[in-house]
């Protein structure tokens, strides 16, 4: 390591907690000598810390965005590349052993708006259950 | 002084009487995340200019400014895994010295790899990931060489002041100096206290106003 760094940082390293020691006039005596406007420096240095927070709290809430989408995607990715047609073969399938889920299908053909999510859904639950592969096969 | 954290008043801050059930000597000993903001958001203006007086002792050679130390200080800290990382009985200030203290370091370190890596390098072409080139990192480097000559020309008619200066840099005790330049010590507080102030007045130009 260069000399001179060395130097400042034991130096820097030594004094930083004569600092801590302070008392709170001193600390504003000494900030009063340096900049003479002890207020707009506080501003600054509030400002810094309140730049900060924000920086923290954007950079986690992006974290979480990613970690949603990365479920999300995970999640859905199977029955969204599973065709239209391989679809529609194991619906049939399935609900016609099975009354209920036919009801419930039918009710979802009637409802354009959420019809296929809800069959998406319903594939969701059939390849949790390890009836169908990622491919949409039946086991 | 900063006085330490109030560990009462912010486990009252934690929401959720499970949360405080939940308490453990873990959670005794260290802030959670939102304790930590809290504190953060709630430091008094002389912490603030304590912090304000550590980023400027510790952003030479790193090439941020000051304000830009503390800020990423305060972001790093918030952002670490699960926040838990500052001992309750270490006061808010002297931990954010720290973490400020630290990202100094590394960035010294990186400018000095910019700089060895363009040396080494025929064609002066390197830039870092976050954008700064060679030119920005000499001048990093060159700062602290600059501030060194400066408090030693500074000090040059100060016994006193040079021997504590060449003394804490060689990381001896007051007793050590003091037998090295003898002083009172009166006298060396007033000299440890001179070369303080002259090293806050040259290291950068303070927080942006």
């Amino acid at each position: 390591m260069n000399e001179n760094r060395k130097n400042f940082e034991r130096l820097t390293r030594a004094l930083v907690d004569d600092i801590d020691r302070l008392s709170d006039i001193e600390v504003f005596q000494e900030t009063k000598e340096d900049y003479r406007d002890v207020e707009t420096v506080v501003a600054a240095a509030k400002a810094s810390i309140e730049k900060g927070i924000i920086a923290a709290g954007k950079q986690r809430l992006q974290l979480a965005r990613d970690g949603l989408r990365g479920v999300s995607t995970n999640m859905s990715f199977n029955v969204r590349s599973i065709s239209s047609v391989v679809k529609k073969q194991l619906i049939d399938q399935f609900s016609n052993h099975d009354a209920q889920l036919k009801g419930r299908l039918t009710m979802a053909a009637r409802n354009s708006s959420g019809g296929i999510d809800d069959i998406d859904s319903l594939l969701e639950d059939l390849y949790d259950l390890g009836l169908i592969d990622e491919e949409g096969n039946m086991l | 002084m900063s006085a330490p954290v109030d560990l009462a008043a912010l486990d009252s801050m934690n929401a959720g009487g499970t949360r405080m059930e939940q308490s453990s000597a873990r959670q005794r000993e260290q802030l959670s995340r939102e304790a930590l903001r809290q504190a953060i958001s709630s430091l008094s203006p002389a912490d603030m200019l304590r912090l304000h007086k550590k980023a400027k002792f510790f952003s030479p050679g790193t090439g941020m400014e000051p304000a830009d130390l503390l800020q990423e200080a305060i972001a790093r800290t918030l952002q670490e895994s699960d926040g838990r990382n500052c001992p309750a009985d270490v006061s808010v200030p002297v931990f954010l010295g720290n973490a400020m203290r630290s990202i100094a370091d590394g960035e010294r370190d990186k400018a000095r790899r910019i700089v060895s890596l363009d040396q080494d390098s025929a064609a002066s072409t390197i830039t870092a990931t976050d954008g700064r080139t060679p030119e920005d990192a000499v001048a990093a480097v060159q700062q602290l060489d600059q501030i060194w000559a400066q408090l030693e020309h500074r000090f040059a008619d100060d016994p006193q002041a040079i021997a504590v200066m060449l003394g804490l840099a060689e990381e001896c005790t007051a007793d050590e100096i003091k037998e090295i330049e003898p002083m009172s010590q009166h006298e060396y507080e007033a000299a440890r206290k001179r070369v303080r102030r002259e090293l806050e007045r040259l290291s950068h130009r303070g927080l942006k106003q």
